[in-house]
């Protein structure tokens, strides 16, 4: 068919006008999209979590006292993806969970909260997570997050150990022994949900490496001698067949079921799973130890910026409101009641959480100060963008599908190209 | 000037030659998806495909889904359509109840396929256990997730190419069957040199439209297994997502894009270019 020369030019005028409608529309990147007189909340947590519940009681009585409508909109397991594209396309939320990475991620697109008045109480623990180089903050985080290994005691029982003992890694390693001689799952993980994997290697990895080669990963030198050593432990406990048989299949929610069912003894994971196990037996007896030293001395806990902080958008047309809605949250019951669903500590040091059968824990390892607290190992030493492969990898050395060799040298190659991009 | 055009030109600007022209662009940058900012990286991210072995195992994949996915819903399509073909309520009955999986979304149809291969509570191995046998990790190994990913499309899917030899069978007249027959060809015979031949327009427009889905195949891999066990059940589709996404990698992703298209473009040319000579030839 040969088209007309009229056809021809309304065809370019359509295609013009087209460029023009979404040269236009991009326009407005960079500026917060909500027109609307409510403050826009997008919270990394299902509809199904306690902390959307939770946050769905505070914003009713944020409404009732303030008159302010926080307009929430729940994420699952893809925010961070949706949350990407929002910052691509500059429909950015007033409020948006940070879980973590308020500074290293969203601190360009956030305002600085330095001076509200909650930002003094911050735990000093959060600084080297959340605050700049300048000691400026970004978020205000709702949760300390403290992760050791997750445990069903009722397991440990039936299989004679306490878990109190478990202070290295061979202790560890005959727990895991005796819980599978007694028919018990010793660790149970989920390939599917396409994290847990990810945290196990960035627990191990927070204490394998020396100071000298985490000074080598941070100038951007990949240790894969170290990290071998990480995925050896793994890879050892994968050959002794103690990872559950549906590590594949199996989602988050199994991981929940399984400690809150007494089917499975461990989880290296973060203590939200004690939560979510609690929701699904209120009398689970679950608690968390912290990790055996590979290179210390001491057991350490991994913690950082928790899941459940926010940030407000630097380009927001409702900030006042927004900080309003922050300050709101960082008032010591609203707080409390924000950490208990989380099953995680408070961000802020005046603020006291009632952890219930967790209280034992939580005492012994954290309020007590007694245990060093380490850093999520990828969010201080790997380039910004290396979760997935850590978690793919991770995934394919306990699934079987790699050897220790193959997925060091995939880690190797993804932080050499991230690095690369920084 | 015809201004009927116009509507359907400004379309297809915005939806599709804009986001094409938008995405190779992106390819060309090491842009992490979400940052004001992007540089230029010629074509470091095409050269880097060469040595990804990850993407090296989703383009695999996807071929073996796009192939594999492609001949048993050819087969299995056409031993439908020549067993449904012709009136009665039974037979209508059942060309409905196989059709019907297609009206279904792939997100749905792949949760449910996951509630039948999950280990715990999983309605396979709950039918294995109360028979005796022990739980099996269908899910767990690369070869055998690809496999079931293969299975389960081309189950959802196997409607269209019988709706399309369904259609490609009543176009045969009676008549030809009838000279055929009377020149003595019957049953496995007339089927292969009559009817055949006659489907191959049939053939090629269902092998282009099974084809093009199983290259593009994302839902199932990305709903029963995220791409697991480690990257052993990607297709490239799900693997642009992981890329794009989870390791902040926009501009590669994009090439992966890039090199998608090409591919279903080179098949779907070479497949219309065989339609269009057999259309001729017939």
């Amino acid at each position: 068919m040969k088209l007309s020369r009229n056809t021809t030019r309304a065809a370019i005028a359509a295609f013009g006008v087209a460029a023009l409608l979404i040269s236009a529309t991009g326009c407005d990147r960079g500026t917060s999209a909500s027109s609307s007189s409510e403050v826009q909340f997008f919270l990394n947590g299902g509809p199904d979590t306690p902390q959307y519940k939770e946050m769905t009681d505070l914003i009713a009585k944020f409404k009732a006292e303030k008159g302010i409508t926080v307009n929430m909109t729940a994420a699952s397991t893809d925010y961070e993806d949706q949350m990407k594209v929002k910052l691509a396309s500059g429909d950015i939320p007033d409020v948006f969970t940070t879980h973590g990475w308020s500074l290293l991620r969203y601190s360009k697109f956030l305002e600085p909260l330095t001076n509200r008045s909650w930002a003094s109480k911050v735990n000093p623990g959060l600084n080297s997570a959340m605050r700049d180089s300048d000691g400026n903050i970004y978020a205000f985080p709702g949760a300390f997050d403290t992760a050791g290994i997750a445990y069903n005691k009722d397991v440990l029982d039936k299989a004679g150990i306490d878990p109190a003992t478990i202070t290295t890694w061979d202790a560890f390693n005959n727990a895991a022994a005796a819980v599978a001689a007694k028919g018990s799952t010793p660790i149970f993980s989920s390939g599917k949900a396409q994290g847990p994997a990810g945290h196990i290697a960035d627990y191990l990895a927070a204490d394998t490496f020396t100071d000298s080669q985490l000074t080598q990963m941070k100038q951007g030198t990949f240790v894969d001698s170290a990290y071998a050593k990480v995925l050896d432990r793994v890879k050892s406990w994968q050959s002794k067949g103690w990872f559950n048989k549906d590590y594949s299949s199996a989602s988050e929610d199994d991981m929940a079921h399984a400690l809150a069912n007494g089917t499975a003894a461990f989880e290296i994971y973060n203590n939200s799973i004690l939560a979510s196990a609690r929701t699904y037996n209120p009398n689970a007896n679950v608690g968390f130890i912290p990790l055996p030293p590979t290179n210390g001395s001491t057991p350490y806990l991994i913690g950082g910026e928790g899941v459940d902080s926010f940030g407000v958008s630097k380009t927001s047309k409702h900030k006042d409101d927004a900080l309003a809605f922050l300050d709101f949250l960082a008032q010591p019951d609203n707080a409390a009641a924000l950490a208990e669903a989380n099953g995680a500590a408070a961000g802020l040091v005046n603020v006291k959480v009632d952890f219930g059968k967790l209280t034992s824990s939580f005492d012994k390892y954290v309020t007590s100060g007694s245990t060093p607290v380490k850093p999520y190992f990828d969010r201080v030493y790997l380039p910004n963008g290396s979760w997935n492969t850590m978690v793919a990898t991770t995934d394919s050395v306990i699934s079987g599908q790699s050897d220790v060799a193959g997925a060091v040298a995939q880690m190797k190659n993804q932080f050499a190209t991230l690095y690369g991009q920084k | 000037m015809n201004l009927m055009y116009v509507p359907a030109i400004a379309m297809v600007a915005i939806f599709m030659i804009y986001p094409l022209v938008q995405g190779v662009g992106l390819a060309f940058t090491n842009w992490d998806g979400y940052s004001p900012t992007k540089a230029f990286v010629g074509f470091d991210n095409f050269a880097r495909l060469f040595n990804d072995k990850t993407f090296l195992t989703a383009l695999i994949n996807t071929l073996i889904y796009g192939v594999g996915c492609t001949v048993l819903q050819q087969i299995i399509g056409l031993a439908l359509a020549v067993a449904l073909d012709g009136a009665g309520r039974s037979k209508a009955f059942a060309r409905a109840l196989i059709y019907l999986p297609v009206l279904v979304s792939p997100v749905v149809m792949s949760m449910m396929y996951y509630f039948l291969f999950q280990y715990d509570r999983g309605a396979l191995n709950d039918i294995l256990v109360a028979l005796g046998f022990d739980r099996i990790a269908w899910l767990s190994t690369g070869p055998g997730t690809v496999t079931i990913v293969v299975l389960i499309n081309t189950l959802q899917f196997v409607g269209i190419s019988m709706v399309i030899y369904l259609a490609g069978l009543q176009g045969i007249g009676q008549e030809i069957n009838e000279a055929a027959e009377v020149d003595g060809a019957r049953g496995l015979r007339l089927f292969r040199s009559i009817t055949l031949p006659l489907l191959r327009p049939a053939i090629i427009s269902s092998m282009i439209i099974n084809l093009i889905g199983g290259l593009k195949l994302y839902d199932v891999v990305q709903v029963l297994t995220g791409g697991g066990p480690g990257y052993s059940s990607h297709s490239v589709s799900t693997l642009i997502a992981r890329s794009y996404f989870g390791q902040q990698a926009a501009g590669y992703a994009s090439a992966m894009g890039v090199a998608l298209f090409v591919l279903i473009a080179v098949v779907s040319i070479f497949l219309v270019t065989r339609m269009d000579r057999t259309g001729k030839d017939i």
